[in-house]
């Protein structure tokens, strides 16, 4: 399932999928799959874009929120 | 230390890793027996084979162990099952061997007894080696269960 509310909370931020991906530590196909629903990232990554972004996990990762 | 890839690639470096052990630990044994049993090869023809298949099949039982993981079709083996396995690959084996001594002996040689021999030993090899692996498995398995079990406060 594709994470919208992630792709929306990075756009808001004014990040790029590269940009983002630098912050954390990834790269930007890491980002993108998780975006497009292809990659399921582990809680340490979850967290780390949490921070990046100014979200919480229930913001960004959970589907109910 | 710098990481190169991040954790997505790394699972994938993984999973890439696996299959190609797998593959090459296939067809490291489908070239052992094929040269063994049909082609009339001796062992030090086959000793490179033999060396790879011994040091990853070595590595992935150890590893396996340590994290209590020796599972045959998803599963802890029991002594039925375990029974079961080691008369098979014994059978398995022991028609493979009757070729391989067909093939060397000389015509009309009675060569029964020593396949027998060779599939009572290794049944029991094999039952023997499959019962103490799964009880190291087990007892790692214990062992990480107490370590990270909540009442211990781990």
């Amino acid at each position: 399932m594709k994470n919208l509310k992630m792709k929306v909370a990075r756009m808001e931020k004014g990040l790029s999928q590269i940009e983002l991906a630098a912050k954390v530590g990834v790269t930007r196909q890491t980002i993108g799959m998780i975006e497009a629903g292809d990659y399921n990232p582990t809680l340490n990554l979850c967290i780390s874009i949490c921070r990046e972004l100014d979200k919480t996990l229930d913001d960004l990762f959970w589907e109910g929120a | 230390m710098k990481r190169y890839l991040d954790e997505r690639q790394q699972q994938e470096m993984s999973r890439t890793g696996t299959a190609g052990f797998y593959v090459i630990f296939f067809l490291c044994a489908v070239s052992v027996i094929v040269q063994l049993v049909f082609l009339g090869s001796g062992f030090a023809d086959v000793a490179g084979e033999t060396a790879a298949l011994l040091g990853g099949g070595l590595i992935y039982l150890v590893r396996g162990i340590r994290h209590g993981l020796f599972l045959t079709a998803g599963r802890q083996p029991g002594i039925k099952e375990s029974a079961l396995y080691s008369v098979i690959l014994s059978g398995i084996f022991s028609v493979l061997f009757c070729i391989a001594l067909r093939g060397k002996a000389r015509p009309g040689a009675a060569v029964e007894p020593y396949v027998g021999i060779f599939f009572l030993g290794m049944a029991i090899l094999c039952f023997a080696v499959t019962l103490i692996l799964g009880v190291c498995s087990n007892y790692m398995k214990a062992r990480r269960e107490r370590q990270y079990d909540e009442e211990s406060g781990s």
